[in-house]
């Protein structure tokens, strides 16, 4: 091989096999930079799955440990008042202290009292109207209530499928229609309250508004407990919130939540 | 690049050398239930090879019986065992194929000793050593890099040994083997003369980063 073909031949050579590291250089940390962004997104959706599984088995837990609660108030407290309340009866029956006869009647109004209050809290506790019944009849029910103090007129327009919605779900959008109504009673003073339940394939929609006093959002301060909670809520169901408002004009909120 | 440049730099590669195979030292304790310890062994061999021929061989000291030696040396001892080595942690630990590692072997020590068998000139016979041995480690190398890009291991490739190996071996062995030839086919003054200094500097320079990125490949890199 002659000097010159040697010379030539070693620079093509250094710099094909150089470009070749290169590139190779540049392909390695470009697939490596996609891998590491694919692996990214893989932990944020097992994040957002175990997040989710925690809040199920939480309201799960929390449903549990509340019906436990109530059946232990109604079957074992309940009980033992119940029992205590009629050795009373039977003391006054068999009046074996007509001194604190009264005393004891008065004792029994009490333990009697405690009992029906203890019923109901046993039946709050027990309820499983969430579970049995569509969002749409939990909401309506809401109103009925609501609309039984005569004070403003409440309007529910159910357009929504009979969806099959999860506990949490329910529970939450629930909870949300129920601060609404407070919010607008209580800060509002409104006169109407309309809400509207609706849905599209992969939407459901809840567009809650009042005529109250409003406010400008701007300048009043809108991060309140009662808001921050329903953005909270709204975010466990991977959904929007949106707050429209101004003096004199009234408030409407509108929630979107995903089906999927 | 004067004489005394070349000598310089020859003794800072011992350097990198030393240290890099005294890092393999400190860390064959840990390694010693895995095939990584032949790495250390590997590399403390080379120190002391190059320990030995830089000393008893120095750039400027022209013995036709010692350079012949060497070069006997470097084309039946030295050469050999490094791409054998490098065969073997490549094709038959790295990706796992034995029947590639035994081919390239099978290949590898036939070509150069039919080869010698028709070249005289030791140096010839140098030449076609380094250019049978990097062209087949070119291959190792490419298909260690596609290995790399596929496999999910991308991901920690910072605890991944054989990509600072890899990287350190294409850099030098592949980069550099036709600069090697020259090396041996000539004598500084013709190096300088025909205009091949830069590629003696980076001969020398991807040697230093080859031995760091080893040693970096014990520091970072996990056994397995």
């Amino acid at each position: 091989m002659g000097e010159e073909n040697l010379k030539y031949t070693t620079i093509i050579f250094f710099f094909v096999t150089f470009t070749l590291f290169i590139g190779g250089m540049i392909i390695f940390f470009y697939e490596f930079k996609k891998r590491r962004q694919v692996h990214l997104n893989e932990l944020e959706t097992l994040d957002e799955l175990h997040k989710e599984e925690l809040l199920q088995t939480q309201a799960e837990i929390q449903t549990e440990t509340m019906r436990y609660i109530g059946r232990e108030i109604h079957d074992n407290v309940g009980q033992k008042l119940t029992l205590s309340s009629l050795y009373l009866q039977q003391l006054v029956f068999e009046n074996k202290a007509p001194q604190v006869a009264e005393n004891i009647n008065a004792i029994n109004d009490i333990i009697n009292e405690s009992l029906s209050e203890l019923r109901n809290l046993s039946k709050s506790l027990t309820d499983d109207t969430i579970e049995k019944y569509s969002l749409g009849e939990l909401i309506a029910e809401e109103c009925k209530k609501a609309h039984g103090l005569k004070t403003y007129d409440i309007q529910f327009y159910n357009h929504s499928d009979m969806l099959e919605l999860s506990y949490l779900m329910k529970s939450i959008l629930l909870r949300i229609t129920q601060e609404c109504i407070q919010n607008s009673i209580k800060h509002a003073h409104c006169t109407t309250i309309n809400i509207t339940l609706s849905n599209t394939n992969d939407q459901l929609r809840l567009h809650i508004t009042d005529n109250g006093k409003g406010f400008e959002p701007d300048t009043v301060k809108t991060n309140g407990i009662g808001l921050q909670n329903i953005k909270k809520r709204i975010e466990i169901l991977k959904g929007t919130f949106s707050l429209e408002s101004s003096l004199n004009q009234g408030t409407s909120i509108t929630l979107n939540v995903p089906l999927s | 690049m004067s004489i005394e440049t070349q000598e310089f730099m020859r003794y800072i590669l011992l350097g990198f050398e030393c240290i890099t195979a005294f890092i393999g030292f400190l860390y064959y304790p840990k390694l010693t239930d895995s095939y990584w310890k032949w790495f250390s062994v590997y590399l403390i061999f080379i120190f002391f090879q190059e320990l030995f021929w830089i000393v008893i061989f120095p750039l400027n000291f022209s013995n036709e019986l010692l350079i012949t030696w060497s070069t006997h040396y470097y084309n039946y001892v030295g050469l050999p065992i490094q791409y054998l080595f490098f065969y073997w942690l490549y094709a038959y630990k790295s990706l796992r194929n034995k029947t590639l590692f035994y081919a390239f072997f099978i290949l590898y020590l036939p070509i150069v000793t039919i080869l010698h068998q028709y070249l005289s000139a030791h140096v010839q016979r140098f030449t076609v050593n380094i250019l049978v041995g990097s062209t087949l480690l070119t291959i190792l190398a490419i298909l260690e890099f596609a290995r790399q890009i596929r496999h999910e291991d991308i991901l920690k490739f910072r605890e991944n040994k054989m990509f600072y190996i890899n990287t350190g071996a294409f850099l030098f062995y592949v980069g550099t083997f036709p600069l090697s030839v020259i090396i041996v086919l000539k004598s500084s003054d013709e190096i300088i003369k025909e205009g091949f200094t830069f590629f003696m500097y980076y001969f020398y320079i991807s040697n230093y980063i080859m031995y760091s990125l080893f040693s970096m490949s014990f520091i970072w890199g996990k056994k397995t």
